[in-house]
């Protein structure tokens, strides 16, 4: 198994409890795997945050990230994760 | 002659005879300039002597408001002010909302330029069209709050709009801004402008209606925009409820929050001890910008200890980490008191705080010493000794007179080798991104025409993830000179000139930005634009500040950032080991100027740049 941290913002931090916690996973895990096992545990409320209005597409506004680094610029969900990676998932803000 | 959105009219005061004119706005100046951020540079550029004294008569002082001011287009009542910086030497430009903005239209002008500098103290009062100059000598030396409603009670006018400086601008504090309401012009050291030429405030107070050329089309152009805010993922309810601050938690999680004069980045990261949490604890209310629906400005109210009862419109993100993330400082309460004071004083918060943590870091490495803090311990996170230098700086006294005109003054007279703790680009202080981890906005500070400016190119595909017109990774230098060009331009063009509030481009409207003010300028002015016509306002803009300052002296060399973002790495978070090295910058910078059409080696505009903006003339002045 490896583990995993995981940081979100605002809502998604009420959704799952926590803006910053710990979840473990087989070896070889996926970004999309992690996001599977949050939704099996938090599905009907974290859902329409995370995809799009089909259910599988990734919502184009939300930033996701391992390690600092938007999955859009590596494998997408088929990114595998390793033991200790830093996940970011964060809801749209703006001002500044 | 203007079918809508112009009055037509600029206002011209000059202040060492106390004459008044007025003139007619030229139709191609309109035309290739929309207004705001546009006549600003316009009149600066064409006006304002080379090598100006910033702080002496012959700079001028640009207050302008754009054609959609004061039309029943949302989130526009906003204007730029424009002159000659004394903190950096180059375009002097801030953009502030409120109500001031608006009630210039309602006056009857597009554009209100101050010149020359007035013996005594005044006040300026302008009333439907009527100029009067009045004594400010009871105001000298009045903070902001009590300057505009002792001039309110003196004119017997509760809603008379008021902008104005506050001690620190009367002492030509290269730090100074200009407050109107609790909003503030407040970088670059304009209220120092201000306060070289003697005037105190600016009262205005109008009745005229801004005329619409086709009421049908302004409808429908109106719709689309009230639409895609609507639309927004973030304007409603977060940004409504949170306002800028909600970006403490963001920057955090993205390890670019600058902490501890960006020695603490990632490593040090106070989300619990400041971020939106704490900020709620905090709320005291909130304040709209004329014609504004969202309402971003958040008041809150200190609780605890010595700053118990103290309330300030703000602290806005940019604020939190001046005062809080740069110095260390965990305390909000004093983080409140703190903004609250430097509105009252009249400087800027981002300048002000980041000289500071300057200053601290300094301390902690023994080049300054109790002697020279006058006994402070002025160590990160000392929030009493904050709080002290900052109410020395608007009166230069003890180690504020030291740091009253930024850091990159500051750090020239200390010497030591503490120019490179020195968080600057041509002396504007940086705000709060750790660029480090954000390329093309770091290639934006170095870039834009008034120093580390996070408000002329802001990198949203960056901080925000938004992917117009593209997708962008953050840590990469490729592909950033065309995108930086890109920000600076539809920005100026679709905010800052006609103009708008800067937040609803990155989160509502810039995937039809270009189209949409096209659609508004036509149906408002009866002037037509195509969308690239538009863009290419923003780079006329953008092309004429660049001729200024070229013609003040700066070159390629003068487009860096600071040691520490380029030899340094992020010490900690997700972006850690992530910095712009010198390579990289050359890069950015490569890519940058061949994308602006400009000479590779001096930075400069060429010839036939400025020709194909209908800048010649500009080209002419430089001598190209």
């Amino acid at each position: 198994m490896i583990t995993i941290n995981v940081r979100t913002s605002m809502a998604l931090s009420e959704i799952l409890g926590n803006w910053k916690f710990q979840v473990s996973l087989p070896q070889t895990s996926t970004f999309g795997d992690l996001l599977n096992q949050l939704t099996q545990t938090h599905g009907d409320e974290l859902k329409p945050y995370l995809f799009e209005t089909d259910g599988k597409t990734l919502a184009s506004h939300i930033m996701f990230m391992v390690n600092g680094r938007n999955i859009r610029f590596l494998n997408k969900e088929k990114t595998v994760l390793q033991d200790n990676d830093e996940i970011t998932i964060l809801l749209p803000a703006g001002g500044g | 002659m203007y079918k809508g959105g112009y009055t037509g009219k600029i206002l011209r005061i000059n202040l060492t005879d106390h004459s008044v004119k007025e003139e007619a706005l030229p139709f191609q100046t309109a035309k290739d300039f929309i207004g705001g951020a546009g006549f600003g540079i316009k009149y600066l550029f064409d006006e304002v002597p080379a090598n100006s004294d910033a702080l002496g008569p012959d700079n001028k002082l640009i207050f302008a408001p754009g054609p959609l001011s004061g039309t029943n287009v949302p989130c526009a009542s906003r204007m730029a002010v424009t002159a000659k910086s004394p903190l950096t030497g180059a375009v002097g430009m801030g953009l502030s909302g409120g109500h001031f903005p608006v009630e210039l239209k309602f006056a009857g002008y597009d554009a209100l330029i101050v010149e020359g500098r007035s013996k005594e103290p005044v006040y300026v009062w302008i009333k439907d069209g009527e100029v009067k100059f009045r004594s400010a000598k009871t105001l000298w030396g009045m903070k902001t709050t009590d300057t505009q409603q002792i001039i309110k009670n003196e004119l017997n006018d509760q809603n008379v709009r008021i902008a104005c400086i506050g001690p620190a601008g009367e002492n030509q504090i290269k730090i100074a801004s200009i407050i109107n309401e609790w909003r503030a012009v407040g970088r670059k050291g304009l209220g120092a402008v201000m306060g070289s030429k003697n005037l105190k405030a600016i009262a205005v107070r109008g009745g005229e209606k801004v005329k619409v050329n086709d009421k049908d089309k302004l409808k429908e152009a109106r719709k689309v925009f009230t639409k895609a805010m609507k639309d927004s993922p973030v304007l409603y309810p977060a940004f409504a409820n949170l306002g800028t601050p909600m970006v403490v938690d963001h920057l955090c999680h993205m390890g670019i929050f600058p902490t501890k004069n960006f020695l603490g980045t990632g490593a040090y990261d106070p989300i619990e001890q400041i971020g939106t949490a704490v900020q709620a604890t905090r709320n005291a209310g909130k304040e709209h910008c004329y014609g504004c629906p969202v309402g971003c400005s958040q008041v809150k109210l200190a609780k605890t200890g010595e700053y118990a009862g103290i309330m300030t419109e703000g602290p806005e993100f940019e604020t939190m980490y001046s005062f809080g993330g740069a110095t260390g400082v965990e305390n909000i309460d004093a983080i409140i008191a703190a903004d609250r004071l430097a509105d009252e004083m009249g400087f800027d918060t981002i300048s002000s705080g980041v000289s500071i943590a300057f200053a601290m870091e300094l301390y902690e490495k023994g080049i300054l010493t109790k002697e020279d803090t006058g006994g402070l311990e002025l160590r990160f996170g000392n929030d009493t000794a904050m709080m002290a230098v900052l109410r020395q700086m608007s009166y230069r006294e003890g180690l504020g007179g030291l740091l009253a005109d930024g850091a990159k003054i500051a750090a020239e007279k200390i010497g030591k080798g503490s120019e490179k703790f020195a968080m600057h680009v041509k002396g504007l202080e940086l705000p709060a991104y750790d660029v480090r981890g954000a390329k093309s906005h770091g290639l934006n500070f170095a870039t834009s025409f008034t120093g580390a400016d996070h408000c002329r190119g802001y990198a949203f595909q960056e901080i925000f993830g938004i992917p117009v017109p593209k997708e962008v990774d953050r840590f990469t230098a490729e592909g950033k000179g065309a995108l930086t060009k890109w920000n600076q331009d539809i920005r100026t063009a679709t905010t800052d000139a006609p103009t708008m509030c800067g937040f609803l481009l990155d989160m509502a409207v810039v995937g039809i930005a270009t189209r949409n003010t096209a659609d508004l300028m036509e149906a408002i002015t009866g002037i037509s634009y195509t969308p690239d016509e538009i863009l290419s306002v923003g780079e006329r803009i953008n092309n004429l500040a660049r001729a200024f300052n070229v013609r003040e002296g700066f070159t390629r060399a003068d487009d860096t950032l600071p040691e520490r973002l380029m030899t340094e790495p992020i010490p900690g978070g997700v972006s850690k080991g992530h910095f712009i090295s010198r390579e990289e910058l050359k890069l950015m910078l490569d890519e940058y100027y061949i994308a602006r059409g400009w000479d590779v080696k001096t930075g400069s505009p060429t010839r036939a740049t400025l020709k194909s903006l209908n800048l010649e003339y500009a080209a002419d002045v430089l001598n190209l």
